[in-house]
């Protein structure tokens, strides 16, 4: 009895809408123990919920100032043929240890198979989603966090390679004649800074989701980064050299990736976490279960 | 890892990426011209030297994206519900626990 009234006390002065009256709150009664729990977790929903928009009106506010975003892969021919070139002959060697790294996870257990489909397919799901963003625009994450996580950062040059051919193929979105500058910045440095920021993530303890979130954050960054840097090598300013062009083709990327990024961190986590849930013996096998593959 | 609920990073990751779509009141169409513009900024003068081999019509260009998203998400879906299955299947089945007959020994 007494028990029952202090808990209506409690109660009382936790839902703001009681204060009122004396009536609670519909959502405040179905709630009798687990009061305060719901009360924090509804405050965090809304947390949650304000926050993206807040920096999405941020993100606005910049962009309008800014001016335009430009495209996600570097385009078909937009690269002149000394650097297309040279980019293929940058990723060869890593084609070369990604094949390798591929043969050795599967014959490490046939049923990293599966796995490595499971990379393949979040990596081309999330490339074929065009998010919107608030300057009216689209762009897309990259998903390559997932597998560097995984299975260690080299899979990936072979993987990310794949689902490039099949935009540049299919869809005309980025370029045969640029596959290789676009695979050597999505499927090389983008797994590779991943992977390093994941495990010096763990190294330095924080927890594994804040981890998984940075890496496929980074990875996606760092991606956009790297193609920044081509398009400067390529296209040098006449006033400022390659920096100056680095610094503009950056400062406009930035605008377009890191919502993505965000985005695309937020997705990874979710997808870790269920991969933990239901396939602990697969993650068991990878960096998540603490052995070394690849 | 189970620290932060799963619903409120799926609730997170929904509100950021629909936030733009109320936002956003002219949608632009793709990017691909505004970096085509950009790179004829910074150098006038470059011609890209290679076309795209074959180019889908818009509508065309949807339909292949969405192809692209249908078979990731079936591949991802297929694992997921493999794995589920599989968990199921091999879990030790709940042994009801014997019943105490108190009567039984004197």
């Amino acid at each position: 009895m007494g028990c029952a009234a202090l808990r209506g006390l409690i109660r009382r002065s936790y839902c703001r809408s009681s204060q009122r009256g004396d009536r609670l709150c519909f959502s405040c009664q179905p709630y009798e123990n687990g009061l305060r729990t719901h009360h924090i977790k509804r405050g965090l929903a809304i947390a949650g919920a304000a926050l993206p928009l807040a920096l999405a009106t941020a993100e606005r506010a910049l962009a309008a100032s800014v001016g335009r975003v430009p495209q996600m892969h570097i385009a078909e021919g937009f690269l002149p043929p000394f650097w297309a070139a040279l980019w293929f002959a940058a990723c060869v060697p890593f084609w070369v240890i990604g094949y390798r790294s591929l043969r050795h996870i599967v014959a490490q257990r046939s049923e990293n198979r599966l796995l490595l489909a499971l990379a393949a397919a979040y990596a081309f799901v999330l490339s074929s989603l065009k998010m919107p963003l608030v300057t009216g625009s689209s762009s897309h994450p990259t998903g390559t966090g997932l597998g560097a996580m995984l299975f260690g950062p080299w899979a990936m040059s072979i993987i990310g390679a794949i689902v490039l051919l099949f935009q540049a193929l299919l869809l005309a979105h980025g370029g045969l004649t640029t596959l290789g500058a676009n695979t050597f910045s999505m499927a090389i440095v983008g797994p590779v800074i991943g992977y390093a920021v994941f495990k010096s993530a763990r190294r330095v303890g924080l927890p594994m989701a804040i981890a998984v979130f940075l890496c496929a954050m980074l990875a996606d960054l760092s991606t956009y980064a790297m193609t920044s840097l081509q398009l400067a090598l390529a296209f040098p300013s006449t006033p400022g050299g390659v920096i100056a062009s680095f610094v503009r083709f950056c400062a406009l990327f930035a605008i377009a990736q890191v919502p993505i990024a965000i985005s695309e961190g937020m997705l990874t986590v979710i997808i870790v976490k269920a991969l933990k849930a239901q396939s602990p013996q697969d993650i068991s096998f990878t960096q998540f279960g603490g052995r070394e593959v690849a | 890892m189970s620290r932060i609920p799963t619903w409120l990073v799926i609730a997170a990751v929904v509100t950021w990426i629909a936030a733009p779509i109320l936002f956003t009141r002219s949608f632009k169409g793709g990017t691909d011209d505004q970096a085509k513009a950009l790179v004829a900024e910074v150098s006038p003068g470059y011609r890209p030297w290679f076309t795209p081999l074959w180019a889908p019509n818009p509508d065309t260009e949807t339909l292949l994206f969405a192809v692209q998203t249908g078979i990731g998400s079936a591949v991802l879906g297929y694992y997921f519900g493999l794995k589920r299955g599989r968990r199921q299947i091999t879990a030790p089945p709940v042994v009801p626990e014997p019943e105490a007959h108190e009567h039984v020994s004197d």
